[in-house]
């Protein structure tokens, strides 16, 4: 029983942490088009890539792997 | 020894996903809510479901966490689990506009992944709940 709920937990912390860290992180995106644009995630996602996600429409310059979509 | 450590593992898995979620919800909760308020189906619950989801989904996780209500937490996992993907089968098929309401970096995954990522976890759920009646027998 303690160790179970001790996995869990650390599960909950790491989860906490995670959540806080990434929270707000203002980092550049390049632009489908290639321009290239300063501001959080969600800012990106609703200003420039507002609607479905089907194709990318910004690459996050600082780690290359973080992706929005666009219609 | 083995059922209970797979217990354990799905549990955390599904704690961790609870959580990140509905704090990445709650923290950007006005862009969350306005994007649920330009869901075509859910436009005039906006309001409810964008506290209720968070609060709903970090209670199932308090659920999981303990070894008495965790096969509950179990059950509740995969009934929100599977009305998600449920959804979003329903918007990708019959919705001419697809916005995002994820939450964290669950937000850049295409809609395909998304159902991909969420029936993962719903089988993943499902043995959950098999082995933790398995074990409580």
């Amino acid at each position: 029983m303690k160790k179970t709920l001790s996995i869990t937990f650390i599960a909950a912390l790491l989860a906490v942490g995670t959540a806080l860290a990434s929270h707000k992180r203002v980092t550049t995106w390049v632009l489908w088009e290639g321009s290239t644009r300063t501001g959080i995630a969600a800012d990106i996602k609703n200003i420039y890539c507002n609607g479905a996600n089907n194709q990318v429409c910004a690459v996050n310059l600082d780690n290359g792997y973080e992706i929005v979509y666009r219609p | 020894m083995l059922t209970k450590r797979l217990i354990e593992f799905i549990s955390a898995l599904l704690v961790f996903l609870f959580i990140y979620t509905s704090i990445s919800k709650l923290l950007d909760y006005s862009l969350f809510n306005r994007q649920l308020s330009q869901s075509p189906f859910i436009t005039q619950y906006a309001n409810i479901i964008s506290w209720v989801l968070p609060l709903g989904e970090l209670a199932i996780a308090g659920l999981l966490l303990a070894n008495k209500t965790r096969l509950f937490g179990l059950y509740c996992a995969f009934f929100l689990l599977s009305l998600f993907t449920f959804y979003l089968t329903a918007m990708l098929r019959y919705s001419p506009y697809i916005p995002c309401s994820c939450g964290g970096v669950l937000q850049h995954l295409s809609w395909q992944a998304h159902i991909i990522f969420n029936s993962a976890f719903v089988i993943l759920t499902t043995i959950g709940v098999l082995l933790q009646v398995k074990k409580s027998q």
